[in-house]
């Protein structure tokens, strides 16, 4: 019996030997963070990304000895987020419906500039990163997060989007070139640039 | 050389990209901002999953003990539907009755020993009043409930003939059979 467990193969093991305590704190543990930032790439929300990622992890645990290994577990783990997000969404758009003066859109772009929880936990400047990222097509978005921040392979990305790994590549290229000369061109990198300038 | 691309970072990947735009200096300050701003996102990440797995035990064991609670609850209803029906078509249970064919053999005095059998169960009562013999004999007595139908059978039997010899009194050829009883008993009964 492995005492840390740290590969999938080693959880599912521990999940289907009857562990399934300790196998399903150790599937939390290795995939929180994956779970929990596409829940916010594609909520833009802090509550409500970490509602996402508990009920995803609550149904992936329900479904852990069923895991066939077809796919690997993040790949698994990245369909149910974005299904439980979608399912969010559609919720949070029925129940915008009958509010009074709060639309979805105005709610995402509140999240993303005004979130008390946003102004404690990142800087001025991941929130102006976020900004920008905001403005890149979603394609290109989607493919730059999965591909540098969850480092993700273009298989693995082609296998969850359905793009071809040349279209991934194309877009991470232009999803990097985008962000680059927008930070570049911004105080903040001026400001930055010439503190740590000798 | 395909395995070498696969491992190809995206870090990696991100730097060779920036090369083609911008000079090394530039490339260094840009690469930094990234570094930078993900290792933010990831402390982010972590605060805000920090207990999460916590919350999906706590969640998993609620999930599992409402789920053996209306496995019980479903259990105690079935049950007790079940002793419900039963007790209702007990209390609404009553004596079935039978109607069972009458059997009984033939008193009759042609000499027949056939057997009679009747689907109804006639009353007494109403039996013994309409029992006229063709003698002109009212018969009183008391009649046992097994006989009654053969009784009446016998009784319309025998009027039969005597109407149908009294009928016949002047014709000296023919001579009433049994057969011919069985005849007109076959015809009166297809209504003729």
């Amino acid at each position: 019996m492995a005492l840390i467990l740290e590969n999938d193969a080693d959880i599912l093991d521990e999940y289907r030997t009857g562990q399934r305590d300790r196998a399903v704190t150790a599937f939390v543990r290795k995939h929180q963070s994956f779970v929990y930032s596409v829940a916010y790439r594609h909520l833009n929300h802090n509550e409500d990304s970490q509602d996402a990622a508990q009920e995803v992890f609550l149904r992936a645990s329900q479904k852990l000895g069923e895991f066939k290994g077809e796919s690997t577990l993040q790949t698994w783990l990245y369909r149910i987020t974005v299904n439980v997000c979608l399912n969010m969404r559609r919720k949070k758009r029925f129940l915008s419906f009958f509010a009074i003066g709060e639309g979805e859109g105005e709610r995402d772009v509140a999240a993303l500039q005004h979130s008390p929880a946003t102004h404690a936990e990142q800087s001025e400047f991941d929130i102006y990163f976020q900004a920008v990222l905001v403005t890149i097509p979603t394609k290109q978005r989607e493919t730059f997060c999965m591909r540098y921040y969850d480092e993700l392979s273009y298989e693995e990305i082609s296998e969850l989007t359905g793009t071809s790994e040349g279209a991934l590549k194309a877009n991470y290229h232009w999803a990097i070139k985008k962000i680059a000369a927008a930070i570049r061109t911004s105080d903040y990198y001026e400001e930055w640039f010439e503190n740590e300038r000798p | 050389m395909n395995d070498r691309k696969k491992n190809v970072s995206p870090q990696d990947e991100l730097r060779a990209l920036l090369n083609e735009e911008y000079d090394a200096s530039t490339v260094v300050g840009l690469e930094k901002v990234f570094v930078i701003h993900t290792q933010n996102v990831a402390r982010a990440s972590e605060i805000a999953t920090r207990n999460l797995s916590v919350h999906v035990h706590e969640k998993l064991r609620g999930t599992t003990l409402s789920r053996r609670y209306a496995v019980y609850a479903t259990s105690a209803f079935v049950l007790s539907s079940l002793v419900a029906v039963l007790v209702f078509v007990n209390s609404q249970t009553q004596p079935i009755v039978v109607v069972s064919q009458v059997a009984s053999k033939s008193t009759s005095t042609s000499g027949t020993n056939q057997v009679l059998t009747t689907n109804s169960i006639a009353e007494i009562s109403s039996l013994a009043a309409k029992y006229v013999p063709h003698q002109g004999i009212t018969v009183t007595a008391k009649i046992g409930s097994r006989d009654v139908a053969a009784i009446a059978r016998d009784a319309e039997e025998d009027q039969l003939i005597s109407t149908i010899s009294e009928s016949m009194v002047s014709t000296d050829l023919w001579i009433l059979q049994e057969s011919d009883v069985d005849n007109l008993f076959a015809e009166q009964k297809n209504g003729l």
